[in-house]
């Protein structure tokens, strides 16, 4: 005998409470209650929320941000599950500000597209260049008219390790 | 209901493989602590014969004679990268229960409907994409036929396979061993095997009372899961990969020191477990998240390394400290947990735990210097290039590419 564990048509049918739809419970700081309460029962659509306190019901000019101080890591990482950190050797990609010994942000949830720098596998290994992909055709762009462009023959040939963000250069 | 469960392949050598792509298709070896024994094999490296838990040096003429990749282990680096597949595991969308690093069972409610399975083949992709971890998606009516299904998964080229309203299920489990089962190790495969229970299906169709009686309750319920039942809940069984504790918070918590306090009793938990099965563990990660369903989701972990124990104090005063360093104020947190992991036996170092690890270093290299003036160049070994003589700093570990400034990948 199974106990316990989902049935269909279990527990109360949803919609039979005072608003005659399905509620959800959150959270209200405690000065906000009577106003939100308020609001609810009257029936009202649209709610402005205030992130600073309000005196005299009148939203502060100044509205005092006493946020976190700013922080590099979220400005330059959008999302740090996806992103790695590379650093580069050579000169192949100076015209696009990218040089000897400078550390790359590459996210590997960006898409590649035209124009993108990217970090790609070549003859299984990994390099930065600058995709260039138009009217059917393939190429890895270097940044420096020292070196030869990387023609990519097929779409599926083409492998993005990541989409460089940001470069970071040590002045 | 419907468990998934979803694992990453060949995890450590996978792992090697992203920062490495010149190792992609070819066989590669990870060794374990001190170089001792292998842990994980690429698919390659098993079609060449090299059995997992075998140590170094009997494989020694394969692995040269092959150009096998071999690799010390690189516990930070696959410590990160699971953090990084457990991240985009638990804000997925359903219940999820972290197993070990590198697998995490889905609890879903509900029947199975085909959307469900193209919405797996979505998270297969984006973790593919996003890490370039291979993973393998078993779906089935309870947590041992996930096991199963996850393990036919592997064979497929998607990646995934799903036993619930499975046509011809016995026929499935016919071509499984008993000790195919997680949860049958082969003392008790032996004693099946004694009592006639060869295959799976011989499993499924034994009397689950008599199994009771003649082996144990586990497997009496392994014999029920066979048949669709539910018995193993998710935090069940412990593994010998690594050991995990935790449990969802019935209320928000929002303290840090009622975390701790329950941290704590989950360190102890694993702990016990950990001394149960005579094994020291090494690392431990510590997570924590809020409830994904509400706004400002937010999970973090951390991985703590320190010498092997098996020492409860010692253990809860790192995961405090791992705690203190991923809490943030004004978060509602539905759960939390520890998951103890680079496990060894304890009688692999009984003599050297009182070694500092230099010392053990040096003993080691002795042994191999000897070795090296029989046989010169004997095995090929890859990271940061191709080394053919033993060097001072013997070490066959890759770079520290995702927690270390100094170790990045280079590229040009």
């Amino acid at each position: 005998m199974v106990r316990g564990g989902f049935r269909l048509g279990a527990g109360r049918p949803k919609g039979q409470g005072k608003f005659g739809e399905t509620t959800k419970a959150i959270r209200v700081p405690e000065s906000k209650v009577a106003e939100v309460l308020n609001y609810v029962n009257s029936a009202c659509y649209k709610l402005p929320i205030y992130t600073s306190s309000v005196s005299a019901g009148f939203p502060s000019p100044a509205e005092d941000y006493v946020e976190d101080r700013l922080d590099i890591g979220q400005h330059l990482v959008k999302n740090p599950t996806a992103t790695f950190f590379v650093k580069v050797a050579g000169d192949s990609m100076i015209k696009a500000s990218i040089n000897d010994g400078d550390i790359l942000v590459v996210d590997r949830s960006l898409e590649a597209k035209h124009g993108s720098v990217v970090i790609a596998v070549v003859e299984n290994d990994l390099t930065v260049k600058r995709l260039f992909n138009k009217n059917q055709r393939i190429l890895l762009m270097p940044e420096n008219d020292r070196y030869d462009p990387i023609v990519i023959d097929r779409e599926d040939t083409l492998k993005i390790w990541g989409v460089v963000t940001n470069v970071i250069h040590k002045l | 209901m419907i468990y998934v469960l979803v694992d990453c392949n060949n995890f450590y050598a996978s792992c090697e493989r992203v920062f490495q792509p010149s190792l992609n298709n070819k066989p590669v070896v990870v060794l374990s602590n001190n170089d001792g024994c292998v842990v994980a094999r690429s698919n390659e490296a098993k079609t060449l014969g090299i059995k997992m838990g075998t140590p170094y040096f009997k494989h020694k003429e394969l692995l040269e004679k092959n150009k096998v990749a071999v690799f010390s282990s690189n516990y930070k680096l696959y410590a990160d990268m699971s953090s990084r597949v457990m991240n985009i595991l638990s804000s997925f969308g359903y219940d999820v229960e972290i197993y070990s690093i590198d697998e995490a069972f889905f609890k879903i409610e509900g029947v199975f409907e085909e959307k469900l399975e193209k919405e797996f083949i979505k998270l297969r992709n984006k973790i593919l994409k996003e890490l370039g971890l291979p993973v393998s998606i078993g779906i089935a009516p309870n947590k041992i036929l996930a096991k199963l299904a996850n393990k036919e998964a592997k064979k497929t080229k998607l990646g995934i396979f799903n036993l619930c309203d499975f046509r011809n299920l016995d026929e499935f489990l016919k071509k499984f061993d008993v000790e195919d089962i997680w949860g049958i190790s082969r003392n008790i495969g032996f004693r099946l095997k004694g009592l006639g229970i060869r295959t799976v299906l011989q499993l499924k169709n034994s009397d689950h009372k008599l199994i009771r009686k003649k082996i144990n309750i586990n497997v009496e319920k392994i014999v029920l899961e066979l048949n669709q039942k539910i018995c193993f809940d998710l935090e069940a069984v412990a593994s010998k990969k690594s050991i995990m504790s935790s449990r969802s918070f019935s209320k928000p918590v929002y303290k840090l020191n009622e975390l701790e306090e329950a941290l704590a009793n989950y360190v102890v938990t694993a702990c016990e477990k950990l001394r149960a099965q005579k094994s020291l563990a090494g690392a431990l990660n510590v997570y924590l998240m809020t409830n994904r369903f509400k706004d400002g989701f937010y999970f973090n972990s951390i991985n703590i390394f320190f010498d092997h124990s098996n020492d409860t104090a010692y253990m809860v005063k790192k995961a405090k400290l791992g705690l203190e360093k991923i809490f943030k104020e004004d978060l509602e947190y539905k759960k939390c947990g520890v998951l103890l992991f680079n496990l060894i036996d304890e009688t692999l170092l009984q003599g050297l735990l009182f070694f500092k690890p230099n010392i053990r270093r040096l003993k080691l290299m002795q042994i191999l210097d000897g070795l090296n003036k029989v046989h010169r160049n004997t095995v090929f070994y890859a990271s940061q290039g191709v080394q053919r003589t033993w060097s001072i700093n013997f070490n066959m570990k890759s770079l520290e590419y995702t927690t270390n400034w100094n170790e990045l990948l280079v590229l040009s």
